[in-house]
């Protein structure tokens, strides 16, 4: 090891001193082989290893580590620690965002629906007036049932029935919505929300632009006509004797089975 | 074994005795450099090398009981480090001199009841 790397391997083992105290250090050393007279004289064999010469320095020292630093100074307990404090930050974060992310309830359940909603206030109409529901920046869920007319609650943006209804067109806008639709064909345009077809009675065209289309399936299965979704794998597949179209076209949407 | 003891135990009584050293000497000579600061403890029968007394200079700086400052001649010499006492070394050094000689006594009372 020659002056050079003696001073340069010094200088990075002080690197956790201040730099001007390190800095200072280097230069007096530096000074001193310059009173020597000898610059070849060798500053190993003066001032001994550097290892050790900068553990001389450091005794004492208020050092100045980061925060690795400090980690690493602890060994692999503080390492484990710090991680463990990680993973318990991620694992909390991860569950309160798949919490609040998560339905009410699951919509699927008629009985957990009519739970939720006994005291909810209902409004209808007929609908024979109604050609197209349009959904727009809004989380809507649709059923089907029995009885001729469409029947609805929202939450958010209330409209009553003559403002909701016009031109034959519905329109759910920035609310959200549990809508009965009649067991009727229906045609749905949907932009930029969210929409929960739950297991429709009746032959639906759905025409989808950056949405979230989510569907449960009732036990008989449907006959899918699916464009503009590139992954359909966790589509469910069209069942071979289905009376029930569903036809899907999408545009920059996924599509997926409800799971509650 | 037995050496490393001994030279653990010599270390540590070395430590403030040096510095006690480096103190008087320069009070002796008001402001020198690392260099000359160890030529002269060697003279005085001081076993010194370099990496302890740069070190020790450092330290004791960093404690408050030197002053340094650098000096840059205007001819071809090359730039030193001096140092001096600094108001708290002048304060301290009275006292560890007081502390170093009843040690001394102390030892050489406890000798003579032997």
């Amino acid at each position: 090891m020659n002056n050079q790397q003696y001073l340069a391997r010094l200088k990075k083992l002080l690197s956790s001193m201040p730099h001007q105290v390190r800095d200072e250090v280097l230069r007096e050393i530096q000074s001193y082989l310059n009173d020597c007279g000898d610059q070849d004289m060798a500053l190993l064999e003066k001032f001994g290893p550097p290892e050790k010469l900068a553990q001389q320095y450091l005794d004492g020292e208020v050092v100045h580590l980061t925060l690795l630093q400090k980690l690493s100074s602890k060994g692999r307990l503080g390492l484990s620690v710090f991680g463990a404090i990680v993973l318990v930050l991620v694992l909390i974060v991860t569950g309160l965002a798949y919490y609040y992310q998560r339905d009410a309830f699951n919509y699927a359940d008629p009985q957990a629906l009519a739970g939720a909603t006994r005291d909810t206030k209902w409004l209808s109409a007929p609908w024979d007036g109604v050609s197209l529901i349009k959904v727009s920046q809004a989380e809507v869920v649709f059923y089907w049932h029995q009885q001729q007319q469409v029947r609805w609650t929202c939450d958010g943006n209330w409209l009553a029935q003559d403002q909701l209804i016009r031109n034959g067109t519905m329109v759910f806008q920035q609310a959200e919505c549990l809508v009965y639709l009649p067991t009727r064909p229906a045609r749905i345009n949907v932009n930029q929300s969210k929409v929960t077809l739950i297991r429709p009675a009746d032959h639906v065209d759905v025409k989808v632009s950056q949405s979230n289309i989510r569907i449960a399936q009732r036990s008989e299965g449907y006959q899918y006509n699916i464009q503009g979704i590139d992954n359909v794998d966790e589509v469910p597949l069209s069942t071979q004797g289905a009376a029930i179209n569903i036809d899907i076209n999408a545009f920059q949407s996924s599509l997926v089975p409800y799971v509650y | 074994m037995e050496n490393d003891l001994f030279q653990k135990w010599q270390s540590q009584l070395r430590k403030g005795y040096l510095e006690l050293c480096v103190l008087i000497v320069l009070r002796q000579k008001h402001t020198t450099y690392g260099f000359e600061l160890l030529r002269l403890l060697n003279e005085a029968g001081i076993s010194l090398n370099e990496g302890t007394l740069y070190p020790l200079l450092n330290r004791m700086h960093k404690n408050g009981w030197l002053d340094s400052y650098w000096i840059h001649p205007e001819d071809s010499g090359h730039p030193r480090r001096f140092y001096q006492l600094s108001d708290t070394g002048v304060e301290q050094l009275p006292k560890m001199l007081d502390a170093f000689q009843q040690n001394e006594c102390a030892v050489s009372k406890l000798m003579e009841l032997i």
